[in-house]
């Protein structure tokens, strides 16, 4: 590596002139460079091996080499691009595209947590950068903050390919080494497993969560605490995550096989994007990027609504941004930096989108915390819209004499039966018991599973959960009255499996028409509780929603 | 979840539905009719006519295995988000019985030769069995929600079509 004494005159391979030192990773330093014969500024990173003197060093050169030469094949916006390897002084360099811009983990130091809408468009862009890697068979294994680049332009770039493949190699794994941020890779990397994309799409997870919580999910105070956690425990709820909630807790599933793909999690980022509370947004196809990137034509990227007031100003950078790139940032753009970034209209511009709806969510309202339950007025609808057509059905079914004729055919025997339950008018004391407790039953089995669903239920398993609770209270109901008929007359405890079989079989002939009813109410997402916290922090000084992010 | 839910709904039914214990529940006042639903029987498997009550009965017990797990792991695949534990039990409980329901039902109509009085496919025959299946379900469907609500690890957050009930 090489020192402040010598970088001046250092020329790496014949052609690269090292200029200053602008990051110092784990694996090595990335140096601002001249090319002298392209004549033009480049990053160039020098992978420090000496440091793993104890490892065979020939083949972890070997495999960096290689890992860096399939990293150069990608050619995506989102992927800072792979210019050449060289060797020299048997380690090797890999020259990249110089990128001027701050790293996510310095923009959380500096300006805190992130709000969710601008996490959700970070998470896409990394997204479409690890979705273009594993297409092109490459894991990238250590996907942090430290390595998702905010460019000054507005693109987000992911930086350090191939560079963490390293811990896949056998050897290491000899040497009992872990390379990559503890709190930051999945567990199975953790348990020595071989990683997938799924890995990646966990560090994405983490990385998401860490920019809108303000930490990464398994925030101990050493490594192996960290470590131990992340084999043990699992990842907190978030909190402050909002709409962007369901993609965390779906990237941070403990099993590899339980984390939505990448098709899934864009969709879930996208939705997010668009659910969140404190941004407008709309959907515009993706303009044509540079280099064949096929996968750029398919893409579609959420652009914020453009504030008129912000267009008005034109965004300076703040100090932060305009003081040169630190350790931790990849580079800066060739040549001195130009001029900030000037927000577009992206279209007709709308009501400014710092003001944050008021008042009570709507039905379809923001999207609330998977970790907390949905308000109670919300559950008493879903009870209320199945109770009712319960109700309707039961006191139809329970009509005077209806279950006497049914049963006059002897086919219908055991279906005058399970009538005679709903029967509210028959002459017997306490008749009409039965179908109120079944409907009372009914109502608060659906309130109750409402809540503790969270309201994250699809619509076959909100058909499912109706149909059955009011077969289940059904059954209840038959239990109850059993004890009822106990307590008031000679009714033996036989009685009370056939008498609850009965109810339940009334409940599950009947329970179709609620459950349909509650499902079709109840699909629809419930509402934040806490409308402020659903809608995130507040607007950071010197952020603006509406700026275009790419 | 669905499937510590589908592994204990199984447990119950070898336990309830062998054949020393169809025995017992057919003489018992309280499980006449209703624990004894699920039998199953080894002479099933090793060749007894087609038509006996036997290979009628086991066939049973094999659909409501069946479509439990397959109603458990459509309901689970459904969730957004972790449920609570009492969320748990309200959603495979639930599921239990449905799909028991559903299993009499089908029994009735395609494979209840020999089973009772009733005739295959008659409207008697459907409803009763339809009964039972639902009766076992609610009976001995709390045990493996609170064994999921309990042991399951729920698919939290996973969107419909890449949960895998576990």
């Amino acid at each position: 590596m090489g020192t402040p004494a010598d970088q001046e005159v250092r020329l790496i391979a014949g052609r690269y002139r090292l200029a200053d030192r602008i990051g110092q990773g784990g694996m090595g330093t990335v140096w601002r460079a001249y090319d002298e014969f392209l004549g033009r500024t480049i990053a160039i990173k020098e992978i420090d091996l000496p440091r793993l003197a104890e490892i065979d060093h020939n083949e972890l050169r070997e495999r960096a080499l290689r890992e860096a030469r399939a990293a150069a094949r990608i050619t995506h916006p989102n992927v800072v691009t792979v210019h050449d390897v060289v060797v020299e002084d048997q380690n090797p360099w890999i020259v990249m595209a110089l990128v001027d811009a701050e790293s996510l983990a310095e923009a959380l130091r500096t300006t805190g947590p992130l709000p969710p809408a601008r996490v959700a468009r970070i998470g896409l862009a990394v997204l479409d950068a690890l979705t273009a890697a594993h297409a092109a068979g490459i894991v990238h294994r250590d996907v942090k903050p430290a390595n998702v680049l905010l460019a000054r332009d507005g693109r987000i770039v992911l930086t350090d390919f191939g560079i963490a493949t390293l811990e896949g190699d056998p050897s290491m794994t000899t040497a009992g080494l872990m390379l990559g941020a503890p709190a930051y890779i999945s567990p199975e990397r953790a348990a020595g497993r071989k990683p997938g994309p799924a890995s990646d799409l966990w560090s994405l997870g983490a990385t998401m969560y860490a920019a809108v919580e303000g930490r990464p999910p398994y925030d101990r105070e050493s490594p192996m605490a960290t470590l131990s956690a992340l084999m043990s425990e699992d990842p907190p709820t978030p909190r402050a995550a909002g709409s962007l909630t369901p993609a965390l807790v779906g990237l941070l599933q403990r099993e590899p096989a339980r984390r939505p793909d990448a098709a899934t999690t864009r969709r879930l980022l996208t939705e997010a994007l668009h659910d969140s509370p404190e941004q407008r947004t709309r959907v515009l196809p993706t303009p044509p990027a540079e280099g064949p990137s096929p996968r750029v034509s398919e893409r579609t990227q959420v652009v914020a609504r453009p504030d008129p007031a912000t267009l008005r100003v034109p965004m300076a950078p703040s100090p932060q941004q305009a003081r040169p790139p630190e350790a931790g940032s990849a580079a800066g753009l060739p040549g001195p930096p130009g001029p900030p970034a000037q927000p577009q209209p992206a279209g007709p511009p709308g009501p400014p989108p710092a003001v944050r709806p008021a008042g009570p969510p709507g039905p379809s309202g923001p999207p609330r915390s998977a970790g907390s339950p949905p308000p109670r007025w919300w559950a008493t609808q879903v009870a209320l819209a199945g109770m009712l057509p319960l109700t309707a059905l039961l006191v139809a079914l329970g009509a005077p004499g209806l279950a006497l004729r049914v049963g006059r055919h002897a086919a219908l025997l055991p279906l005058a039966r399970i009538l005679d339950f709903a029967s509210w008018s028959a002459p017997r004391p306490g008749s009409i018991m039965g179908p109120v407790v079944l409907v009372v039953g009914a109502g608060l089995l659906l309130f109750t599973s409402a809540r503790s669903t969270r309201g994250q239920s699809g619509l076959l398993g909100l058909l499912v959960t109706g149909w059955g609770l009011v077969a289940v209270a059904g059954g209840l109901a038959g239990v109850l009255l059993s004890a009822v008929d106990r307590a008031l007359g000679p009714s033996a405890l036989a009685a009370t499996p056939r008498l609850a079989g009965t109810g339940a079989a009334l409940g599950f002939l009947v329970g179709w028409l609620p459950a349909l009813v509650v499902g079709l109410v109840a699909d629809r997402r419930p509402p934040a509780r806490r409308p402020d916290a659903a809608a995130g922090p507040p607007a950071r000084p010197g952020y603006s929603p509406s700026s275009p992010t790419y | 979840m669905a499937f510590v839910g589908w592994l204990g709904f199984v447990a119950l039914v070898l336990v309830f539905g062998n054949p020393w214990a169809t025995r017992f529940w057919a003489s018992h006042p309280l499980g006449g009719g209703v624990l004894g639903f699920p039998a199953w029987s080894l002479r099933a498997a090793a060749g007894a006519a087609p038509s006996s009550p036997e290979v009628g009965r086991t066939v049973r017990t094999v659909l409501l295995v069946v479509v439990v797990g397959v109603l458990l792991y459509l309901t689970a695949r459904s969730l957004r988000a972790r449920p609570a534990r009492l969320g748990v039990v309200l959603m495979v409980w639930p599921a239990i019985v449905v799909a028991a329901g559903f299993a009499g039902l089908l029994a009735a109509l395609v494979v209840d030769t020999g089973l009772q009085s009733f005739p295959t496919g008659s409207a008697a025959g459907v409803l009763t069995e339809m009964g039972n299946g639902v009766a076992y379900g609610f009976w001995v469907g709390w045990l493996p929600a609170v064994l999921a609500a309990l042991l399951g690890r729920p698919p939290a957050g996973i969107v419909a079509g890449h949960g895998h009930p576990g």
